[in-house]
């Protein structure tokens, strides 16, 4: 099937009525997810997934891809209105479009965020349409050497493009994968870290690793600090930026885009390394950079659009080659399984319906998401009033019963607990947990394929040196490991002269 | 250096286990091969983070400080209290167990105790409706059948 009859085959799917009602559903809960601080996209992804268990999968990953472009969209309402960022891709947001909201341009900022970020979101679904398919195609011919140095490159980059140490990030990608050798081998199906104990004898879920690591360690955090966010008391008006703000920000979300399409699709990047890129490009570009901070119009308009390019490139690994790039992808990896799919070359050709149906329903959801953040974005100022004190136990209740659901177990309640109080440790002594979900979820599939590769060559490393696209992959992953050792020595000696 | 050597602790205990389970070869890897050479890694990026810490001591953060100024007792006490209900949830059953926590949990955030009673009722009574009668999930029934 070709790109085109694809993606006529997926608008039947997604114009199917109870698929349009979903993608709706996921919409409005991913931009009220966005919208409220305390919970990002990839608590709310694990916490809702049991919601999406009756549903058909095709009906269950649209509902999901809804909520994770909602909250890409809904972000920026809490970064403009209180300066608290709704999720963590609309960090960068807070800085202009707090100042634009104080200087009473609130509907500006706010119009211009969503525009950029519908604009950005399509370009990057037109890319995922044009290139997943060559890209399957090529997937196919892939064998465990190249599966294996393409996840080694994704944790290269996942440790490269760490916001905080690298040491760090290296040692909580190797605890994720430890975590995920928790069971049964998946070769010889000897019983490993189990002690013993008959519900670790299938490893430990995604989905209670997550709910804990992103929301219960989240609320944990949120509940022992002492003051809460004061919303701005603005109006809200003009939320169509006029002629000169399109003028001004144009370059910004074309730039935005294009950053934001390609940190979409490297592992490690995502939306929100994409802001943070978009929003120092923009400066630097910039003709009147110290407006920046200030309340520049471009300083909401390039990170937004980054992050809805990234969140919807960012498919484009996870569909193709079945490698999530992302942690928020890598729940969506865990939710695909949940419900039967392996994501991967063969989805295109086993599972089109799925594959086309997602594809259309996040363009459909991006007509969605703009037609929801205009006209509602006074509901979503009052929603931002909930006070901390209801929300904060009932997202620990949905946590415990969203845990609970998955396989009906206490014992995945009390993982998801452990894994909370281990998130806000994590938290306190500054380690990120992004990169050890990532490592729980690729960790299956590195071991897998390192262990297939050296069997098929008999313990011969020359197997990853044969193929071209392993040995491309490993040469990347050698520079991106010495070009930091390479700066650490050179600072020191120029420190030193 | 507190972190490092926790995890230097988890590497050490892989690795012996690792030892136990067989690592093969590289031309035949066993179940602990992975564990292995994993927990290796973790054992010597664990060191590196000791090493740098402790010899940048000047800049480093006392534990204290961690969670100074901040209301951690009720992070501490919901933690406490998510862990017991963990223990109670197949005694009580989702009914029971759920409504004393959400009660708990609501007053931690300072609500009074009748709304926080309410609260929790109206909360346990949707969720309870929602999972167990609309997306069809056997909740915990407890030793009263409820």
């Amino acid at each position: 099937m070709d790109a085109l009859n694809g993606l006529f085959y997926g608008f039947s799917v997604a114009f199917e009525f109870h698929n349009l009602l979903l993608m709706f559903a996921g919409c409005l809960l991913g931009t009220l997810v966005g919208v409220l601080p305390g919970i990002g996209p990839v608590g709310a992804i694990s916490i809702l997934l049991p919601l999406t268990f009756q549903l058909p999968t095709a009906g269950a990953i649209i509902m999901l891809a809804g909520i994770y472009n909602g909250a890409m969209y809904g972000g920026s309402t809490t970064s403009i209105l209180i300066n608290v960022p709704g999720e963590t891709a609309s960090v960068m947001t807070c800085l202009d479009g707090y100042a634009m909201a104080r200087k009473g341009q609130a509907g500006a900022a706010l119009g211009i965020a969503v525009f950029g970020s519908f604009i950005a979101g399509t370009v990057g679904l037109i890319g995922l349409q044009l290139i997943a398919g060559p890209l399957s195609t090529l997937a196919l011919k892939f064998g465990p050497p190249e599966y294996f140095a393409i996840i080694l490159l994704g944790f290269t980059f996942i440790v490269y493009l760490a916001q905080r140490s690298m040491n760090k990030a290296v040692l909580m990608a190797l605890t994720g994968i430890t975590l995920s050798l928790i069971g049964l081998d998946p070769i010889t199906s000897q019983q490993r870290l189990t002690f013993g104990n008959i519900n670790l004898f299938e490893g430990l879920g995604v989905a209670p690793v997550a709910i804990g690591l992103f929301g219960l360690a989240e609320v944990l955090g949120n509940l022992e600090k002492t003051a809460s966010a004061k919303i701005l008391n603005v109006k809200i008006k003009n939320m169509f930026p006029d002629k000169s703000q399109w003028l001004q920000a144009k370059w910004a979300i074309v730039r935005g885009t294009v950053i934001g399409f390609f940190l979409g699709i490297l592992p490690g990047g995502g939306p929100v390394l994409s802001t943070f890129i978009s929003y120092g490009v923009e400066k630097r570009v910039s003709k009147h950079p110290e407006q920046f901070g200030q309340g520049a119009i471009e300083g909401v308009a390039a990170p937004e659009s980054a992050n809805n390019a990234a969140a919807s490139t960012s498919f484009i690994p996870l569909m193709t080659l079945g490698i999530p790039p992302n942690v928020v992808l890598a729940v969506l990896f865990g939710a695909f399984l949940i419900h039967g799919i392996t994501p991967g070359p063969m989805m295109m050709t086993q599972h089109p319906e799925i594959f086309w149906g997602v594809l259309a329903s996040m363009y459909l959801g991006n007509v969605i998401l703009l037609i929801l953040n205009l006209p509602l974005i006074p509901l979503w100022v009052q929603i931002l009033r909930i006070p901390d004190k209801i929300l904060y136990p009932l997202i620990i209740l949905f946590c415990l019963v969203g845990a609970y659901s998955i396989n009906n177990s206490v014992f995945d309640i009390g993982v998801m607990v452990l894994f909370g109080i281990i998130g806000y440790l994590l938290k306190k002594f500054d380690f990120e947990a992004a990169p050890l979900i990532l490592g729980f979820v690729l960790g299956p599939m590195f071991e897998v394929n390192l262990r297939r590769s050296l069997l098929m060559s008999q313990g011969s490393f020359g197997i990853f040196v044969e193929r071209p696209i392993a040995i491309v992959a490993l040469i990347i992953c050698v520079i991106l490991i010495t070009l930091p050792i390479y700066q650490a020595i050179r600072n020191k000696y120029i420190v030193k002269r | 250096m507190i972190s490092s050597m926790i995890l230097f602790l988890l590497a050490a205990f892989v690795l012996i286990t690792s030892l136990g389970l067989g690592i093969g070869s590289v031309s035949n890897p066993q179940s602990g091969f992975m564990p292995f050479w994993i927990s290796l890694l973790m054992l010597a990026f664990s060191l590196i983070l000791f090493v740098t810490a402790y010899r940048n001591s000047s800049s480093r953060v006392r534990l204290a400080d961690l969670w100074h100024k901040l209301h951690w007792q009720k992070s501490a006490l919901a933690a406490a209290f998510l862990a017991a209900y963990i223990f109670f949830l197949p005694w009580a059953g989702y009914l029971i167990a759920t409504s004393v926590l959400m009660i708990v949990l609501f007053r931690l955030t300072s609500m009074k105790t009748w709304t926080a009673a309410l609260g929790a009722m109206l909360a346990v009574f949707f969720s309870y409706g929602l999972f167990s009668f609309i997306l069809k999930t056997p909740l915990p029934r407890g030793i009263w059948g409820f």
